[in-house]
């Protein structure tokens, strides 16, 4: 009862009253399709009332299976064990039959719009002709649709069938007076030709198909993600279902002059343009799905363009061993969407490196016969089916549907194409055809003379009264050259897998970028109540040197590749102006790493590091004025003279003209370098090298002032002068943060320590602190920085990191 | 007393076998460690790498024997040197005299620098190695890539003639053989040659006017000589019909050549045996004669090469690191700069006071214009239909397009060269685009003009209106840009050690190379087709294609500078 309470709620009321009122009012216009309508209205009524009802006769049988001594038997009873499961089985196989019904339709015979040229038709209007056209690639896109959403759990399926199939079926139900003529020709005729009642049963189920997913979620609310799914459904509807004989019955066969191979002229390069576009365009509007809808639309494509390729070929394929589809590329559109669908490796790979080269060399020798205009039929479908055949599998590996290829597929697929090989050539040799040109003179003839009488080399032997020829060299030297030039593909495969693996990588690390990028602007908006605008302009107005000295680490985590190890991990510390701080660790243990963190040398994982307030990620032109680095080994231009050096660094911190004159007038007598400035560095020695760098780092007064190791190498004198320094610096209210290894000149130095161990913080202290509790710096350093020990020091105040 | 001392010394036994000794052990050693690093090939470390590079000589091998097979072919169909279908010995001696001339001359330099100047010398000086063995294994490792390098160039090229004319293939082995002495020579005679040049190079240095003076009057004396060239190419060259006197030129030149360079003519009969008429004299007693002369000279070579290169090899390799302090610069007091202008000046000054690099850049595009002159000028004076109308114009736009894109290879080492000043440019409170592109701005300005004057001589020469020409330039431009952006971020974000390497090229300048040839090649091929479509619409699609490659560059170096360069591991 509930269920049928549901039923009959007033969308379904008025949907069933209107398709009620229309069939009749089709029975009035058109008498000889009421069969076809009749077909229609019970299939979609009895169908649609099925699906719904099917739910409730099926029962939820979930661990009630008795266990089968066999693996797969207790699989699939598992499996069908629970409803849903079940259900799908039902939908399922009615969407194999209305698959069916529409390749038996499809086979029978071959369209009426084959025959119409420029818009003229004896049985439809040029209007009429459009519609048609249109509505039958259309309805078999849908019906795609239909098929594969129900053989995937996909919320994107079943929009593109809600929102796709619904109004082409709706359509095509209202216009199916135009669609039928255009697959059947005259339907005024007392027989109706049998594929119109099979069109109607594809019909109904179709429809009652859409009315079951409609009926489950009526919703029209569609998210932006469904939304960009949807423009893409129906890109690829019109795209991917386009048969050969669609530009004829447009613009006709006389326009054009038709290239003749290897001719390369202009409306052949258009061909091989889209050749390049078009996967490019797939590639990029496919992308940004997972792996399993990249492969639903994947198959999407190759079933439809399937379709599109055999619009010359129906029945008549089966009839004689000459009209099978045994080239290469025309098995290829076979082969590719099985893959797709069963995920056949050894089969797909095959088809990767053997169709392929075969598709690209068609392309560029195209083979159908002269005199043709650039329209017809033959020249259309040559070009969907090598078009398709050479970029489907690159693509499909491009996306990641299938690996990239290793030596063990390529070795599967030459014995494969061994296999194909022998066949065909026994096949040609046996019935006369000519399948993959081996048996004839055709690439032969293109090569030249010596091609040829290697060809007229014949093997010929009896069998069951028939005479055999072989040409036995040419052929096995076919099969050689074959595998090599697929071998030689194969790296030109690698190239390209190699840049656009490349490029898609750097595409995912901008997302990445750009998501923090916005995450830290939102989180500037909320932290100063400001738009950015006026945050950047009140920015500008900042006079640097108003601000206070400030260092802040926040949980900073950095790991180089793919180390196991991190080199630092959840490292914090927070500096204040006035001080000399030193940062002492063993080597290797992450110094150098945090230093470079601060000053922007690398990015780190996670964490943060302000700068005076400015975060050195996100605002790092500003964060990076205010520092002034002396790295371990100097990094001059040798080329340069020390003064050209610092006029460029001054230039690149933007100081005025007046304060490098002040600054260099007072530290060049202070560094002993007023004789040497205007030398070129590299007549330098180590120690000069050292101070020019101090110079450089001195010059625009940091706020933060930061020496990694700046006494290495150095004399005596110079040490002297570095430090000096480095107390005024301090004394001016600002940060100065070096690390060293020699203990002796960080504890006369510094008025705090920090010491770090394998990444980690493990002490901070004011050297003060440690004279008063007669506290050996060097002796806690060892016993700090021992790798087995945890040291119990009771009379040490230690500051914790978070301070 | 000091005399007597220094003569004791100088026969005396320990010093003596200090000096000269030799141990066979640190020899091998040394060449070991040298070869592999110089050949890059080494199946314990790099089995796939190393594989790949002979692979990549076999191939390369093969490649330029069948184009001189063909060479050899269609000269001999075209009758070039004889009414019959020969080719007399001289062509080939020509060719190949002027590939030894050319890899004799780029041995000497290549000696000193290796010698002399090579990076590692700083440690080899420190091992525990006499002199006589490290010099020894420098010149042997040297020695033994000059026989790869000329095997791999002249034994195709010989091999061709040998095919064309019918000689016996068994002659291949005794090349092999001729070609490993003939190397012998030319190293010891290098490495003699390379103390003077050395002694010159040091001079140079330390007055760079000098130096600058040089080079400008050399390029003045080619520029002048190929200006000279051009102005004897006659107004109208018609081959055919004036073939006659063209062919008794030809024999005259031949015959000159066979004369006054009879010794380089001997030494090819003794490489590949003499061609009397259609007879092949495989082993003539010109073999003997020249065979003896060669091995007189790698003994004699040799000798001086122990007396005097070897003693004074260490003290030349340790004394080019001592940098004399420079004259005083006159240098402008503090100034200040806007960061754009700072940037290039800075750069500007780096390119000037870099000569290897300055002078790849300069040298290519003072040379492009002149090249094109030259071409258009024998084109100009032939009398071409349509299609030769349009292979002018693509052979024109390939070597424009090669040329300029070649010197991109300096541009892709130009970070790596800088060292470790390039690696803190992240610490500079500046946005990274432009402190990295700034770099580019003078080899492309250089480059730019430069083919912008090739274009005009070209539109001159050709009688091209201004469309075309404007559209020719600005599609080239577009593709040397995009090839520059892409040589620059393949460099910053590999950035090679300076150490590391000697004198090979880098793996960036490598692909570099490769694709300064292979994108003119596609891209002239596409531009052939399109000129048979109509000629404005085909410069058009140049400059069409020029946007699309330059774009798709342009983005691709923007994101690389912003996830890779600023990543900054």
């Amino acid at each position: 009862m509930n269920f049928f309470k549901q039923l009959l709620n007033l969308p379904t009321l008025i949907i069933a009253i209107v398709a009620l009122v229309a069939t009749i009012a089709f029975y009035i216009a058109f008498p000889n399709l009421i069969g076809v309508y009749s077909t229609v209205f019970l299939i979609l009524l009895i169908l649609f009332l099925f699906l719904l009802f099917v739910p409730n006769l099926i029962k939820d049988n979930e661990g009630e299976n008795k266990i089968s001594k066999f693996t797969f038997i207790n699989k699939i009873k598992e499996y069908f064990s629970n409803k849903e499961n079940k259900i799908a089985l039902v939908r399922q196989i009615f969407a194999l039959i209305l698959f069916f019904i529409f390749l038996t339709r499809f086979f029978l015979n071959h369209d009426y719009l084959e025959s119409v040229v420029s818009m003229e038709s004896d049985i439809l209007s040029p209007v009429e002709i459009v519609f048609s056209t249109f509505l039958n690639q259309w309805w078999i896109g849908s019906i795609i649709l239909i098929l594969i959403n129900e053989f995937v759990k996909s919320e994107i399926f079943e929009t593109l069938v809600k929102f796709i199939s619904t109004p082409i079926l709706i359509l095509s139900f209202f216009l199916l007076f135009l669609i039928i003529p255009g697959i059947c020709g005259d339907i005024s005729l007392e027989t109706l030709d049998p594929r119109a009642y099979l069109m109607g049963a594809e019909l109904g189920i179709s429809l009652a198909f859409v009315a079951s997913i409609w009926f489950k979620n009526h919703s029209f609310k569609l998210t932006k993600e469904l939304g960009i799914s949807l423009g893409l459904g129906y890109f690829l509807l019109i795209i991917a279902n386009f048969s050969g004989y669609i530009p004829k019955i447009f613009f006709g066969t006389s326009i054009g002059e038709l290239p003749l191979p290897l001719d390369l002229n202009w409306t052949h390069r258009v061909y091989i343009y889209i050749l390049i576009l078009l996967p490019t365009l797939y590639f990029v509007l496919l992308y940004r799905y997972d792996y399993k809808h990249r492969r639903y639309f994947l198959t999407y494509i190759s079933i439809c363009v399937l379709f599109s390729y055999l619009c010359l070929r129906r029945y008549e394929i089966f009839e004689s061993p000459r009209s099978l589809q045994l080239h290469l590329c025309n098995l290829a559109m076979f082969i590719i969407p099985i893959t797709l669908v069963f995920k056949t490796t050894k089969v797909f790979y095959f088809t990767m490196f053997i169709n392929v080269i075969g598709a690209i060399l068609a392309f560029l020798m195209p083979n159908y016969n002269e005199g043709l205009g650039i329209f017809d039929v033959s020249v259309i479908e040559f070009f969907i089916n090598h078009l398709y055949a050479a970029f489907m599998p690159i693509l499909i590996v491009l996306l990641g549907v299938y690996e990239r290829p290793k030596m063990k597929y390529f070795i599967y697929s030459m014995v494969g194409f061994l296999i194909y090989y022998l066949f065909i050539l026994v096949w040609n040799t046996y019935f006369g055809t000519d399948y993959f040109f081996i048996n004839s003179n055709f690439v032969a003839d293109k090569l030249g003379d010596w091609a040829e009488d290697i060809f007229n080399i014949e093997a010929s032997f009896e069998i069951f009264g028939k005479t055999l020829t072989f040409h036995p060299v040419y052929q096995i030297i076919f099969f050689v050259v074959y595998v090599i030039f697929a071998f030689i593909m194969w790296y030109v495969y690698e190239l390209l897998f190699k840049i656009v693996d490349n490029l898609t990588l750097l595409v995912e690390k901008n997302k990445i970028v750009k998501k923090k990028n916005n995450e830290f602007i939102l989180y500037l908006k909320s932290v100063r109540g400001k738009s950015m605008k006026e945050i950047r302009k009140e920015d500008l107005k900042i006079d640097y040197d108003e601000l206070e000295a400030n260092l802040k680490i926040e949980h900073l985590n950095k790991r180089y590749g793919n180390a196991k190890k991190a080199a630092v991990e959840d490292f914090s510390l927070t500096l204040e102006g006035g001080k000399i701080y030193g940062f002492l660790g063993k080597n290797g243990a992450g110094k150098s790493t945090i230093i470079k963190s601060i000053v922007g040398m690398h990015t780190f994982n996670s964490g943060k590091i302000t700068v005076c307030g400015f975060d050195i990620n996100h605002q790092p032109v500003e964060a990076k004025s205010l520092i002034g680095f002396v790295p371990d080994h100097y990094a001059l231009y040798e080329n340069l003279t020390g003064r050209q050096y610092i006029n460029y660094i001054a230039d690149l911190y933007n100081v005025s003209k007046k304060d490098r004159e002040e600054r260099l007038k007072d530290l060049l007598p202070r560094l002993e370098l007023e004789d040497k400035i205007d030398k070129q560095i590299k007549t330098y020695s180590h120690g000069m090298k050292q101070k020019i760098t101090i110079i450089g780092a001195l010059i625009h007064n940091p706020k933060i002032w930061i020496l990694d190791e700046p006494m290495t190498g150095v004399d005596p004198n110079s040490i002297f002068q570095i430090k000096e320094c480095m107390r005024e610096h301090a004394k001016k209210g600002n940060i100065v943060f070096f690390s060293s290894h020699l203990i002796d000149v960080v504890s006369n130095l510094c008025d705090e320590v920090i010491m770090i161990k394998h990444g980690d913080f493990i002490l901070r202290t004011s050297l003060e602190e440690l004279k008063q509790n007669n506290v050996d710096l060097e002796w806690l350093f060892l016993e700090k920085t021992k790798d087995d020990e945890d040291i119990k020091d009771n009379n040490l105040e230690v500051k914790g990191a978070n301070n | 007393m000091e005399t007597k001392s220094i003569k004791k010394k100088m026969f005396d036994k320990d010093y003596l076998k200090e000096r000269y000794g030799f141990n066979f052990a640190h020899f091998l050693t040394l060449v070991k460690m040298l070869l592999q690093d110089k050949l890059k090939i080494s199946f314990k470390a790099n089995k796939k790498q190393s594989i790949i590079k002979i692979i990549s000589f076999v191939v390369g091998f093969i490649v330029l024997t069948a184009a001189s097979w063909l060479l050899y072919y269609i000269v001999q169909l075209l009758h070039l040197f004889s009414v019959l279908s020969y080719i007399p010995l001289t062509v080939p001696s020509l060719i190949s005299t002027v590939i030894f001339v050319l890899a004799f001359l780029g041995a000497i330099f290549g000696l000193t620098r290796t010698l002399y100047y090579s990076n590692d010398n700083r440690l080899m000086i420190t091992y525990p190695c006499n002199g006589n063995t490290i010099f020894l294994a420098r010149l042997f490792v040297y020695f033994v890539n000059e026989v790869i390098r000329n095997s791999v160039i002249q034994i195709p090229l010989f091999l061709g003639y040998m095919i064309v004319m019918n000689f016996p293939l068994y002659m291949v082995i005794w090349l092999i053989i001729g070609i490993v002495l003939v190397t012998f020579v030319e190293v010891l005679l290098a490495s003699l040659i390379s103390i003077p040049v050395y002694y010159a190079n040091r001079f140079l240095e330390k007055f760079s006017l000098i130096k600058s003076f040089i080079s400008l009057f050399i390029i003045f004396i080619i520029v002048g000589g190929i200006s000279y060239i051009v102005y004897l190419i006659p107004e109208s060259i018609d081959i055919f019909t004036n073939w006659g006197p063209y062919f008794r030129r030809i024999q005259a030149f031949l015959n000159g050549y066979g004369t006054y360079c009879s010794p380089f003519y001997f030494l090819t009969q003794f490489l590949i045996g003499n061609l009397n008429g259609f007879v092949v004299q495989p082993f003539t007693l010109t073999t003997l004669y020249v065979g003896l002369v060669l091995i007189g000279s790698i003994a004699l070579l040799f000798g001086l090469c122990l007396l005097v290169v070897n003693p004074i090899y260490f003290k030349l390799a340790s004394e080019s690191f001592e940098f004399e302090s420079d004259t005083t610069f006159i240098s402008k007091r503090v100034k200040k700069r806007r960061y754009v202008n700072s940037q290039i000046h800075k750069e500007l000054l780096l390119f000037l006071k870099d000569p290897n690099y300055s002078t790849s850049i300069i040298g290519s595009f003072i040379f492009l214009p002149i090249i094109l002159t030259l071409m258009n000028k024998l084109y100009g004076a032939m009398n071409v239909n349509h299609f030769g109308d349009y292979i002018v114009s693509c052979v024109n736009v390939l070597v424009i397009l090669i040329i300029a894109l070649n010197s991109n290879s300096v541009v892709a080492k130009s970070y790596s060269d800088e060292g470790n000043a390039f690696k803190y440019n992240l610490v500079y409170p500046k946005n990274s685009y432009f402190l990295l592109f700034s770099k580019n701005i003078i080899p492309f300005s250089i480059g730019a003009v430069s083919i912008l004057i090739s274009c005009c001589l070209f539109g001159f020469l050709k009688d091209y209106g201004a469309v075309e020409v404007t559209l020719m330039f600005f599609g080239i431009i577009f593709i040397y840009l995009a090839h520059m952006l892409f040589a620059s971020q393949l460099d910053f974000c590999s950035i090679t050690s300076q150490f590391s390497r000697s004198s090979a090229q880098t793996k960036a300048q490598r692909v570099i190379s490769i694709t300064a040839f292979v994108i003119p090649i596609i891209l002239v091929l596409l531009f052939f087709l399109y000129l048979n479509d109509n000629i404005l619409t085909a410069y058009i699609k140049l400059l069409v294609l020029g946007i699309i490659i330059f774009a798709i560059s342009l983005w691709i170096y923007i994101l690389r500078v912003k996830l890779v360069y600023q990543e900054g591991n």
